[in-house]
């Protein structure tokens, strides 16, 4: 074979223009190595315990052997060796035969717990008393779930009080709603073991596992948080936070400019939501890509526009994400929503409630309303209404900001005395003094005015949300 | 005094991370230069090349004898072929024709360099011509080093040299 050819000078030329290493790997590399060398140290440690857990049953396993004695109580005087003859109920250490029919005992004397070795009880320390009902009972009768009957099992239960009077049940553990299903959702509710389907409005507690029936699955739960996935999740809270297990396929969570954090879990691996995120299932593993704000898998940052994946075997590089229909297809998060039926803090101004709308028609011409102090611009955001109006050519949609900078556009209505729902992308209304500002993420909103120059105006209802672009 | 690669191995064993640091930084480069060859995606390359090393620490032992960057590049193309067979089984499904190679990615490059058309080119060539071709052309390895990479005999290292050259030779001619 040629060494010199033509062709590898131009090979060597083209390949060693292209990039080496990505600057982080020789880092990467050292902290993967250090990890290793701390589970190594660790499973040596373990080693070393087990070790001496074992010298040390097995010396006393010896001592026993060689010092206590076995011997029955009926034939005391077999025992030998320099030991002293010593009652054998006093060291026994095997348990009371397990089959054993157990006598109660006649006396009102507090009884050993079941299944406790009676010789063994070398210190008397206060035992939950089985037997301490007021109804002193010298008959072995059975008393429900109380008393237990004698069961041929060796594990002691000293642990089991019978405190609760035996008609409590024991008392379940605290459900927590996160959800209501909403309509039109393909979802399946993990129920006593199997799986049913769920209908709309009812209600999804913490801890209970979902399935996708079909397609995709989008909640938008009580603490604000939108959901969407395609395969099978369990959220619950844990100390605060949203815990999501992940069981298969993906999910995409959005929880930008919620002050709860989202966690979620998946084949050991955890990641960490503050924004927009796809978390997917992967072999032993999973992968989450960043939208928007942030987001951090196994610890490990994931920069916005990218995905990395983590296993037991570290948090790889990121690589560009794509978006899928899981995302493409998200419905808005709702972010506010103002709904004309009196709790909406109107400003009362000449606008009036009448059968479920906010009726302008008299000076001074607009319906206005103000938000809660801290609703803030979030990227994606977009403002929605339906609203009609009569005798219109000009609306006026004014939001200010807590520092009174107003932001308007203006607009004509499409059809004369129509209900219409109109969208509105926040980042593409101006300054009313600059045309070239527009809202910015994190600007605190503060009031919303819809002004016309028609003779009516009604608003059925607005909401300010969220769409991932 | 440099250090060896050898001596720099025998360092590891006693768990020596600055060894492990040299030994990075003087084959990272090209280390994932190759493997990107291998994969043609960079995320993968720098992975494998990231876990190659790993296992050099984790297990110092098993490089015997050899060259270490030999060594590391077979590890880190067993590495990525085994990470590629995984991601094409799981993408099979949504994207096959999204993974199938472009039928002339010369043209795909047209208006690139010529550099980065030859690149391209080399891209899809056999994985093992490829390989062969660049551990042979770029990292000046024997054709028992290349075979022993490749798990394969020096006949067909040869062979698959004389190919890819022959398949360059007539893509984009003989001058440099």
């Amino acid at each position: 074979m040629p060494e010199n050819d033509p062709i590898d000078e131009l090979v060597r030329q083209s390949i060693s223009h292209a990039p080496g290493a990505v600057p982080g790997l020789a880092g990467r590399v050292r902290l993967r190595a250090q990890s290793e060398s701390a589970t190594r140290r660790k499973a040596r440690l373990a080693w070393v315990r087990a070790a001496v857990s074992v010298a040390a049953a097995a010396a006393v396993i010896v001592f026993v052997v060689l010092y206590v004695d076995f011997t029955p109580p009926a034939k005391p005087e077999t025992a030998s060796g320099n030991e002293a003859p010593k009652p054998a109920s006093n060291r026994a250490p095997a348990p009371l035969p397990a089959n054993q029919p157990r006598k109660p005992a006649p006396e009102t004397a507090p009884e050993a717990p079941e299944g406790l070795p009676p010789a063994e009880q070398d210190t008397p320390a206060p035992q939950p008393e089985p037997e301490s009902q007021p109804e002193p009972e010298p008959q072995p009768q059975p008393k429900g779930e109380v008393v237990e009957k004698p069961q041929p099992e060796t594990e002691p239960k000293p642990e089991a009080p019978p405190a609760q009077p035996p008609t409590e049940a024991p008392k379940a553990a605290e459900r927590v709603v996160l959800a209501v299903v909403p309509p039109g959702a393909r979802l399946n509710v993990m129920q006593g073991g199997n799986w049913r389907e769920a209908k709309e409005g009812d209600e999804i507690a913490g801890g209970t596992p979902l399935q996708a029936r079909r397609g995709y699955v989008d909640l938008q739960l009580g603490g604000g948080e939108l959901l969407r996935f395609d395969g099978q999740i369990t959220p619950s809270l844990h100390e605060g936070a949203l815990l999501i297990e992940l069981a298969e396929k993906s999910l995409y969570a959005d929880n930008l400019g919620l002050s709860r954090r989202l966690l979620v879990r998946c084949n050991g691996i955890e990641g960490a939501c503050a924004g927009a995120s796809v978390f997917t299932a992967v072999r032993g593993g999973m992968k989450a890509a960043c939208l928007e704000g942030e987001v951090r898998i196994d610890g490990e940052a994931v920069q916005r526009g990218t995905e990395r994946r983590a296993t037991d075997r570290g948090v790889r590089v990121a690589s560009e994400y794509k978006p899928d229909a899981l995302v493409t297809g998200a419905p808005a998060r709702v972010i506010a929503r103002y709904e004309m039926d009196g709790n909406t803090d109107l400003y009362n101004e000449g606008e009036r409630l009448e059968d479920g709308v906010a009726v302008s028609d008299s000076k001074p011409w607009y319906i206005g309303f103000r938000h809660a102090p801290t609703l803030a611009v979030l990227p994606g955001m977009r403002v929605r209404m339906r609203w009609r109006c009569t005798g219109a050519d000009r609306i006026d949609l004014e939001q200010f900001l807590a520092d009174d900078t107003l932001f308007k556009v203006v607009f004509k209505p499409e059809k004369d005395g129509a209900w219409l729902v109109s969208e509105f992308k926040l980042s593409e209304v101006p300054a009313r003094d600059n045309a070239g500002r527009r809202l910015q993420a994190g600007e605190l909103l503060r009031n919303f005015k819809l002004h016309h120059n028609g003779t009516r105006l009604e608003l059925d209802w607005v909401e300010f949300v969220r769409v991932q672009d | 005094m440099i250090d060896t690669d050898d001596m720099l191995v025998a360092r590891l064993a006693h768990g020596d991370l600055g060894a492990l640091d040299t030994i990075v930084s003087r084959h990272q480069d090209a280390l994932v230069r190759i493997t990107r060859v291998v994969t043609g995606n960079d995320a993968l390359a720098n992975d494998a090349a990231q876990e190659a090393f790993v296992r050099l620490w984790r297990n110092p032992q098993a490089f015997v004898g050899g060259t270490l960057r030999a060594w590391l590049i077979t590890v880190a193309r067993n590495v990525a072929l085994n990470e590629l067979r995984a991601a094409r089984r799981r993408t099979a499904r949504h994207d096959r024709a999204a993974t199938r190679p472009a039928s002339d990615p010369a043209l795909k490059v047209a208006g690139a360099d010529r550099l980065a058309q030859v690149r391209a080119f080399i891209d899809t060539l056999p994985e093992a011509e490829r390989t062969a071709l660049v551990l042979f052309a770029v990292e000046g390895m024997s054709q028992h080093e290349i075979a022993r990479v490749l798990a394969t005999s020096e006949g067909a290292v040869k062979q698959a040299v004389l190919s890819a050259r022959k398949k360059i030779r007539e893509r984009f001619g003989d001058s440099p």
